[in-house]
């Protein structure tokens, strides 16, 4: 009792003391702080804490101003909308509303969904949303520009990923939180799936990929209090999730299903479905029996400028919207803050995910290959037996797919993750990845040896092995260590290869330390220094090129070079000798976007340039990277041999430098040969003593 | 510790829509359990890479199946695990039309992918659902005489031809690759034609190299 008096003490003192120092920094906007203090034991300290921080890592404020300069903003704008104009990312790209559309936008919001109990439109009714606020600032204050209706519009259609979120939603919150009514559950199902259909028809050029809701769900337990997850079920207007979309046709539906032969193939017969639908008028549309019929009319209805389209806004306009307020509960300020977060996070942190398909992913991949290389060569080369593919380590695609939450059990410690990679470039993520297997492979390599020679001969059998977390524990300085009753570990290693699920087998390792790794190998080997070159395989529009102009305050000023595309986009003059390539011009016109404060614009970046060396086809025979043949005999052989070599000449040396100064010092009267023989045995050399001494005695 | 607790080794894919109840089956055939909320597979292979040993005409076989995502962005990751698989499982959801349509890509990427000559079995899962049945019963025996494949449905709640749906399939594996070469030395690995690394080789580093 009165430990655990003294422990919590303990506790209250150093989180006061870890307070004080995050406040601090926050205070000062001391980046290189908030970064050191998310690696230590305890992290930020409190739930509290965290809250504050997250926002601030992810430079909230920046995307969603609320008190600043107007000017600068449409004025950046400007030059953005300017220059896009030639640019070859502009196809998607639809500026801001004029002051009239906006106004409109405002008033009436418009109609998205229905199918008789349910619509869906974009923004509260009259209730202030912050996220409206940002787009009042950024779209109402240029009148001088032409009015592109696309983009509000365009954000209300269906995204076509929207089956897919519902599938997953319905199996979200599975392993943490423990312990929740299946009625609150089925509510943060339902928050899960409407803050992300939320998103992502913000930002149609995002596509979902499963295990983005994993990452939602963090952001959701940790902005949204308990208390707030649950409501009364009677009062909520429950969405039926997924029935129009979830639809058996695949002619009717193009956006609803997972598996189209072509994803672009599908694009296009969705856009070819909407303009069909356009043209249908809208008496034939709702006369249609089929629910998805009149679903899907009206959800292109929003393009439709007519009586009909006003009269069914109006009649619908007091329902409640997914995402944004409507719902109880979902105009606190909690709700405010958590959808902010998740747009930064989506459109800054997790865009290389979220593109047309996994070359990305598949870029990192081969990062984290190199890096592991370089940090532990044996377990690099072990690593790249157990998969089909030996190429890249698939084990860890999960990992940093989903920054880790789809693998580990509870939620403290991947919050903790989340606060040291949202406090450094996502490149981070790799780097933890290499870290965790670096620490377990004491561990992994003890499990495989009592496998027995079963999965020597098959090394695949060991997937299960290496895709494991071990349980990480989130230390603290009050407790560094986990206490032994908290992760039995299994009796036989047997278990392991029949049911990988059963048992975690490893022994928990303390977050802290795999933190503490991680920024060391981070130091060591720079992701774009020498010897990881991740710049050849991730390119300018890659969330890790395009981090640090994320996180900066201010948007830089343009370098000369880019003033000159700017100015040459401005003018429509695109003169070759200013600008060599349009390759070229189309990497600084990335650069210039990756530093707006629109998280739209940003967003626009999702298939630009994201990964430059596409992993050689994986299907094929063993292509090893450039690295498996080019570096690794260079550092593996050269390298360690010298060092070792120098060592043991070192070592020699010493040695006769002592064995000469006292037998020199003894003086030649004792005997050379007694000095001899105490320099043999010395040495551990019984074979060379035996053959050579012996006879003689 | 591993050893020969079996004679047979075989590795069986499970692929087909997201959501059409992969990881179920898989829970209900290895484990004999089933839950109505499962966490998604991401990227595949995961948490649901199990193993059962079942015995076939006095011969202990082992299955270790392969469970895979269902999302369309991970199938260039998928595929690269055909090759691998001696057996597939193509698997579609009777409620969901959709993922019945989707048999033909998939049937399609064994095609391109897989070993040729793998045996498959078309499954429809979710029978116990009739109520919201989407396809019948001749539609799924229709294409999978098209495909020259075997067919069943299957229920992974109801726990309804899911033991004979991966007992059929192995069963045709076994005659296929084991029972026309009696000489094969058990336990036999087909797939494995990658060599064995041993981790547990200390660096012998020449210590005794002196003077």
């Amino acid at each position: 009792m009165s430990d655990e008096g003294v422990e919590g003490e303990k506790r209250g003192e150093w989180m006061d003391r870890r307070e004080e120092i995050v406040r601090l920094a926050l205070k000062d906007g001391d980046l290189e702080t908030l970064r050191k203090v998310s690696s230590l034991p305890g992290g930020y300290g409190s739930e509290e804490m965290r809250r504050v921080v997250w926002p601030v890592l992810l430079c909230v404020d920046k995307y969603f101003p609320e008190n600043t300069q107007i000017d600068n903003i449409s004025k950046e704008r400007k030059e953005l909308n300017g220059q896009s104009q030639n640019s070859p990312l502009a196809e998607s790209h639809v500026s801001a509303n004029d002051k009239s559309d906006q106004s409109k936008h405002q008033e009436k919001p418009p109609l998205q969904e229905r199918d008789g109990t349910k619509v869906i439109t974009q923004d509260g009714t009259g209730q202030k949303s912050l996220i409206n606020e940002n787009e009042k600032i950024m779209g109402g204050n240029e009148l001088e520009e032409k009015p592109l209706n696309g983009h509000i519009e365009k954000s209300q259609e269906h995204h076509r990923d929207e089956y897919q979120v519902s599938l997953d939603t319905k199996r979200s919150f599975v392993t943490y939180p423990v312990g929740i009514p299946l009625e609150d559950k089925e509510n943060m199902q339902e928050d899960l799936h409407d803050l992300i259909v939320g998103i992502l028809r913000k930002y149609p050029e995002l596509s979902y990929f499963q295990g983005f809701h994993d990452i939602m769900s963090v952001l959701y337990l940790t902005f949204i209090s308990p208390s707030s997850r649950s409501r009364p079920k009677s009062k909520i207007e429950k969405i039926p999730r997924n029935s129009p979309v979830n639809t058996h046709s695949s002619t009717l539906n193009p956006h609803g299903n997972s598996s189209p032969p072509s994803s672009d193939l599908d694009d296009k017969v969705a856009e070819q479905d909407s303009l069909v639908k356009l043209d249908t008028p809208p008496g034939v549309g709702t006369d249609q029996t089929s629910s998805l019929d009149s679903s899907l009319f009206l959800s292109n209805m929003t393009n439709v400028k007519g009586d009909v389209v006003k009269h069914e806004l109006e009649d619908l306009e007091d329902r409640p919207p997914p995402y944004s307020v409507g719902k109880k509960g979902r105009d606190s300020p909690e709700w405010d803050m958590l959808r902010k977060c998740a747009e930064v996070i989506s459109v800054c942190r997790v865009r290389d995910a979220m593109g047309k398909g996994l070359e990305p992913m598949m870029g990192m991949l081969r990062i984290l290959k190199r890096i592991l290389y370089r940090a532990d060569p044996r377990l690099a080369k072990f690593s790249s037996t157990i998969s089909p593919v030996p190429t890249l380590p698939f084990f860890a695609l999960s990992w940093i797919l989903c920054l880790f939450s789809h693998d580990v059990d509870t939620l403290e410690p991947i919050q903790r993750m989340f606060d040291f990679v949202l406090a450094r470039n996502p490149i981070s993520a790799i780097y933890l990845a290499v870290a965790i297997l670096v620490a377990k492979k004491p561990q992994l390599l003890r499990l495989v040896k009592s496998l027995g020679p079963e999965a020597q001969s098959d090394p695949s059998l060991l997937h299960p092995l290496f895709a494991r977390l071990p349980p990480l524990y989130p230390d603290t300085p009050s407790h560094p260590t986990p206490s032994p009753t908290l992760h039995p570990l299994p009796t036989s290693s047997s278990t392991l290869m029949s049911d990988p699920d059963a048992v975690n087998p490893y022994e928990p390792i303390p977050l802290s330390e795999l933190f503490a790794l991680a920024d060391k190998l981070m130091l060591q080997y720079p992701w774009d220094g020498e010897d990881i070159r991740g710049r050849e395989i991730m390119g300018v529009g890659s969330i890790v090129s395009t981090y640090d102009s994320s996180i900066s305050p201010q948007p830089p000023l343009l370098s000369p070079e880019s003033q000159k595309v700017v100015n040459n986009n401005k003018s429509g003059v695109s003169r070759v000798s200013d600008i060599e390539t349009e390759s070229q011009k189309e990497l600084v016109l990335i650069t210039v976007i990756a530093q707006s404060s629109s998280l739209t614009e940003i967003a626009r970046l999702v298939n630009s340039n994201v990964v430059n060396a596409l992993p050689s086809e994986e299907d094929d025979e063993p292509p090893l990277p450039v690295l498996k043949k080019k570096r690794k005999p260079k550092w593996r052989i050269h390298y360690p041999r010298d060092k070792k070599g120098t060592v043991l000449a070192i070592g020699v040396m010493l040695l006769g430098i002592g064995v000469a100064f006292y037998g020199f010092k003894a003086g030649p009267s004792t005997g050379w040969g007694r000095w001899w023989r105490v320099v043999l045995r010395g040495c551990s050399l019984p074979r060379v003593v035996s053959s050579s001494t012996l006879p003689e005695l | 510790m591993g050893g020969a607790h079996y004679d047979f080794l075989i590795k069986l894919l499970l692929i087909g829509d997201s959501g059409v109840g992969k990881s179920c089956l898989l829970l209900r055939f290895c484990d004999d359990a089933w839950t109505p909320s499962f966490i998604t597979t991401i990227g595949g292979f995961i948490h649901f890479r199990k193993i059962r040993t079942i015995e076939l005409d006095g011969k202990k076989i082992k299955l270790q199946i392969w469970d895979t995502a269902g999302q369309e962005r991970f199938r260039t990751i998928t595929t690269a695990y055909y090759r691998g698989a001696m057996g597939i499982l193509l698997v579609y959801d009777v409620t969901d039309e959709k993922s019945f349509s989707n048999i033909r890509t998939w049937h399609a990427n064994i095609d391109q992918h897989a070993s040729p000559g793998v045996n498959k079995i078309l499954i429809g899962n979710k029978c116990d659902w009739d109520d919201k049945r989407a396809v019948s019963l001749e539609q799924g025996k229709a294409l999978a005489d098209e495909f020259g494949l075997r067919f069943l449905e299957t229920s992974a709640k109801a726990n309804e031809g899911v033991e004979e749906a991966f007992f059929t399939l192995a069963r045709d594996i076994k005659t296929r690759l084991i029972d026309s070469q009696p000489e094969a030395a058990a336990p036999v690995s087909l797939a494995a034609d990658r060599k064995g690394v041993d981790v547990n080789k200390t660096s012998s580093s020449s210590s005794g190299g002196c003077c």
